[in-house]
């Protein structure tokens, strides 16, 4: 699971800004329950990481991803 | 030290040193030159009359018909633009939709993001008003930064899919 990722993957795509609504994204930096990915797994800077994880809470809120993902059932 | 203040209609007895009043005229004083060094240095200060953009994502219940919700938009933007001094200035319907996990008993909404500017003054009665509709699921109000502007918000075209693409994935 544990990647050896020295860059960031945002900084490395040269976006300079994440969007709440591009659930595509955010399902990249999430778990398969979805929790947000801690920094030593996502390799993302300091910024990025922070902008991420604002993103996928706001996401959260609008539905467009789970807080807790394959509970049901 | 007491002060009786007995020039005011209720005799007051304020119980204070010299220093209570002079110390809160002070502490304003104060507030106003960090405002103004912030000012001096080129920050932002925001005051109430400033323009900014700002991106609403509303969630309406699906099964609402899509004049109703048009109507109802116009009717939310009529508080933040126009006469009210700012613009809208886009508006994207991404249609019905399924929701990652149900809000009031709705599996599925229907979203519209608008961009519009606005003063921040508008925003508590444009929020208020927002509350108040039962129809509309959810909504949030972001400051629209730079880059997302420029960004086209294009449609979902997975937008029916059931959305377990997030539990399926490893």
């Amino acid at each position: 699971m544990a990647r050896n990722r020295k860059s960031c993957p945002i900084c490395e795509s040269g976006s300079r800004t994440i969007d709440h609504k591009d659930e595509r994204t955010l399902a990249r930096f999430i778990t398969e329950r979805g929790k947000i990915l801690p920094r030593r797994i996502s390799g993302m800077c300091a910024r990025h990481q922070r902008q991420v994880s604002t993103a996928i809470k706001r996401a959260r809120f609008l539905a467009l991803i789970p807080y807790i993902a394959g509970h049901e059932g | 030290m007491l002060v009786a203040d007995s020039s005011s209609l209720f005799e007051v007895v304020i119980p204070c040193d010299l220093d209570y009043i002079p110390r809160l005229h002070r502490n304003t004083a104060v507030a106003k030159q960090h405002l103004l060094r912030a000012h001096r240095r080129g920050a932002k200060v925001q005051r109430n009359g400033d323009v900014r953009d700002y991106e609403t994502v509303y969630i309406f219940d699906s099964s609402l018909e899509e004049p109703a919700i048009g109507e109802k938009l116009d009717r939310y933007h009529a508080l933040v633009a126009g006469e009210s001094g700012g613009t809208i200035t886009a508006v994207d319907h991404w249609g019905k939709r399924q929701l990652a996990y149900p809000i009031e008993d709705h599996e599925s909404g229907y979203y519209v993001v608008a961009h519009f500017n606005t003063s921040a003054e508008q925003l508590p009665e444009f929020e208020r008003i927002l509350r108040l509709d039962e129809a509309l699921l959810r909504y949030l109000v972001v400051i629209n930064e730079g880059d997302l502007s420029v960004t086209p918000i294009e449609p979902r075209p997975e937008r029916d899919d059931d959305d377990d693409s997030s539990d399926g994935e490893d």
